[in-house]
């Protein structure tokens, strides 16, 4: 009761400015500005028109929701991975490290479009070549954080592991991981949401489904209510993300938050 | 007794690590293990980068989206920043405009290029906007943020020898949030380039390295001109980073030394 | 069982080197607690990560039970000062303290029991579940204690134990030491900075002089067991000991010079 009433207390500008946007826009005519209740009724056609046996959801919506998100998905754990166990490799071998560190930084400064048009002329359209792009392009804040979080271990954390017996194996997974993994999860967490816009942009250029590329559609057909449809759900799918990864953090790390705290 | 490890100097690892990427790449190609016509010899690509450093329609295009950048990241300066300290002061301003922010940052930025080319006719125009659009949220966020974090002694301390609010503004607000700020436009100046570069390649039609990708498409040797202007952007981005870095190393001194120690 | 031979360590080279240990000669025996106390920076913590295998010595030897000490020996333990940095947060006090025992082969139930025996021992059983974070300073202690003797180990090492946690707390750990000593036939060697917890604990205190360290005080204490707070505190040969080690420890001629 009393979190409803602090909800209406925080949200209420959305609806006001709702309501401005709808007058605004009533008034203006403009035809890529459709009022917001035009949006909406064309996002409810567009995505919830289906038959009852698929949830209301419209062939549309199980085409391509399901074609993005997975991408996405698999780009994010692909990049997981090889992020996190490269990072971990780097951070613990000073050598290495130097011999890769210029040619990571290269690699991370090259915007992603321009990787997109190179995978574009690489490989053959598909969701093999978005999957590669998407990981390959946000590959790097993971790497970069879980060499950082592996190269500054306490280090009497590692003397404790040494005089306890601790094998390399239990090292790495006992003490190594779990103390970079505060620093893993901050990268994974930039990762994701650079995953969305690495998603939306390789179905804008290279792509035959998914959300960008229904956007793409709508444009063709100067269908803007369905444009402005598609945007709203793409925001919504980011925040999304964001929300069910931060509850994941919130999971995964509590022993860290509060060990913080008390300390 | 001071023996000292080569392999212990940063630069030359580094340059090894070129170098050796480079050979192994170069000797795959040429032993037939990567087709060199799926994916062209390493010295080859070199040899194309160089001769890029002297293509006039490159360099014009590369002068194109850097202008399209600094303008697109000047204007965000100007608007962010401000706009910032107004939500930083006027906190029930911040906290009735707050949901409106969280609505609207999850959208990728990306996905309103598609709305964009209909609504801009003038490309670099829809290009800046496009770009203001997208760097406008880490500088606004950060620049809240520093303020949030402005020590209230110091404040006090200015405001008992009786200077009045704009002065706290400008003298200690302002200079322990500068800081912040310069984080929040080295990340902005990063999504900047890829927004601009994105627009490109999206929309089309007018000049930029995204756009001379577009147009070295269908060629024969189309990938080793991509690979090229890749490598170049990657520069690009190298330096345009590395020089904000420097710059906050220099101007911010103060604050670096003051992080370490706490 | 402990012996240590000529043992010198520098670190760095060229001007900037700092010699840290100077030939210390060393003999501890079976079941012995022999307290090292020097004055601050003089290289305690150098001497104790040599024995435990931490850190390779410029010069001179260890050997545990006549194997020489090259690496962490396998039946030695070590309670570090800084608990907080020690126990791994990410684990509860119970895997904290059975983690050491993967290294023995024991299953996961045995080694679940002997964990639990071992919190028993310094009074935690209670908190097995909780995470080191959750417990105050002088709980992370005992549960590194706990972790120790969970590990049977033939030397324990101690590095400054109770240097970051209150007097009293401090106190109760000190009698915690002496008792759990008598159950295991434990070899201990404590380093501190506090003289009259070494006078309090020990068998024997070992003083050591300025960096580089050298062994210049030897004394055995022969107090009347058991020993507690209150009355071995007043007792004429803790008095005694404790000016002596003092005098030691600041580098002043002593005037019963029993140096053995």
């Amino acid at each position: 009761m009393n979190g409803a009433m602090r909800a209406v207390g925080r949200l209420w500008p959305v609806p006001v400015v709702v309501l401005l946007w709808e007058l605004v826009t009533r008034y203006l005519e403009m035809l890529s500005f459709p009022p917001p209740s035009q949006i909406a009724a064309s996002g409810y056609t567009m995505w919830l028109t289906g038959p009852a046996e698929q949830l209301w959801l419209t062939d549309a919506a199980l085409e391509n929701l399901p074609a993005s998100v997975g991408r996405l998905l698999a780009g994010w754990v692909l990049a997981g991975i090889v992020g996190v166990g490269l990072g971990v490799a780097l951070g613990r071998s000073p050598l290495l490290f130097r011999l890769v560190d210029p040619l990571v930084q290269f690699a991370r400064a090259i915007p992603p479009p321009m990787l997109l048009a190179l995978f574009l002329a690489l490989f053959a359209i598909g969701p093999r070549m978005q999957i590669s792009f998407i990981a390959f392009g946000i590959v790097w804040p993971i790497l970069i954080n879980a060499c950082d979080g592996a190269r500054h271990v306490d280090r009497q954390h590692l003397d404790t592991a040494r005089v306890f017996g601790l094998s390399g194996r239990e090292r790495l997974f006992r003490i190594i991981l779990p103390s970079a993994m505060p620093k893993i999860f901050a990268g994974l967490r930039v990762s994701l949401s650079l995953a969305l816009i690495l998603m939306v942009l390789s179905e804008l250029i290279g792509s035959v489904d998914g959300i960008g590329f229904q956007l793409l559609d709508a444009q063709r057909s100067y269908d803007f209510p369905g444009v402005w449809a598609t945007i709203v759900v793409l925001g919504v799918l980011g925040y999304a993300l964001n929300s069910a990864f931060l509850a994941a953090e919130r999971r995964a790390l509590s022993w860290h938050r509060s060990a913080k705290q008390t300390t | 007794m001071t023996r000292r490890n080569p392999l212990d100097n940063r630069l030359l690892c580094g340059a090894l690590g070129v170098a050796g990427l480079f050979c192994v790449m170069e000797a795959a190609g040429r032993a037939g293990l990567i087709d060199p016509l799926a994916f062209p010899l390493a010295s080859t690509v070199l040899v194309r980068a160089a001769a890029l450093v002297t293509d006039g329609e490159f360099l014009s295009d590369v002068a194109s989206t850097l202008g399209a950048w600094a303008t697109g990241l000047l204007l965000t300066v100007a608007i962010a920043v401000p706009a910032g300290f107004l939500l930083g002061s006027l906190p029930r301003v911040e906290s009735a405009l707050r949901p409106i922010v969280e609505f609207l940052r999850p959208i990728p930025s990306i996905a309103l290029i598609p709305l964009a080319l209909a609504v801009f006719s003038d490309r670099f125009d829809m290009k800046v906007t496009l770009v203001v659009y997208a760097a406008t949220w880490p500088v606004l966020i950060n620049t809240m943020y520093g303020l949030k974090d402005v020590d209230p002694l110091a404040k006090e301390t200015l405001r008992s020898f009786g200077f009045g609010k704009p002065a706290v503004l400008w003298r200690v607000s302002l200079p322990s949030t500068a800081p912040f700020i310069a984080t929040g436009v080295r990340l902005a100046s990063a999504i900047a380039l890829i927004v601009a570069i994105s627009t490109e390649l999206i929309g089309g039609g007018s000049d930029g390295i995204g756009s001379y990708v577009l147009e070295s498409a269908g060629a024969v040797d189309t990938t080793e001109y991509v690979i090229a202007a890749a490598i170049w952007a990657g520069v690009i981005g190298v330096v345009t980073n590395g020089l904000f870095v420097l710059a906050e190393r220099r101007l911010f001194r103060w604050h670096t030394a003051r992080t370490e120690v706490v | 069982m402990l012996e240590i031979t000529n043992l010198s360590h520098t670190y760095g080279s060229g001007p900037s080197a700092h010699n840290a240990l100077g030939g210390i000669n060393l003999k501890v025996a079976q079941g012995e607690l022999v307290c090292v106390v020097g004055p601050s920076g003089c290289g305690k913590s150098t001497l104790l990560r040599s024995i435990a295998g931490l850190l390779r010595p410029s010069g001179g030897q260890v050997t545990l039970n006549g194997a020489r000490v090259e690496r962490t020996p396998d039946d030695l333990a070590v309670v570090f000062q800084d608990y907080s940095r020690s126990l791994f947060p990410w684990m509860s006090v119970a895997d904290n303290v059975s983690l050491p025992l993967r290294r023995k082969g024991l299953d996961k139930q045995r080694r679940r029991q002997s964990a639990l025996e071992a919190l028993e021992e310094v009074g935690l059983r209670g908190a097995a579940a909780k995470y080191p974070w959750q417990l105050s300073g002088g709980m992370q202690q005992r549960v590194s204690i706990a972790r120790a003797l969970a590990y049977r180990p033939a030397l324990l090492l101690m590095d400054e134990p109770f240097g970051s946690v209150d007097a009293q707390t401090r106190e109760d750990l000190e009698d915690l030491t002496l008792r759990v000593r008598g159950l295991h036939n434990m070899t201990i060697v404590l380093i501190t900075h506090d003289i009259d917890e070494s006078v309090y604990v020990g068998d024997r205190v070992v003083v050591l002089s300025k960096a580089p360290a050298g062994i210049v005080g030897d004394l055995r204490v022969d107090l009347p067991g058991p020993r507690d707070q209150i009355t071995t505190r007043e007792h004429p040969d803790f008095v005694h000991l404790r000016a002596e080690v003092g005098r030691l420890v600041r580098g002043m001629r002593s005037p019963s010079a029993s140096t053995t």
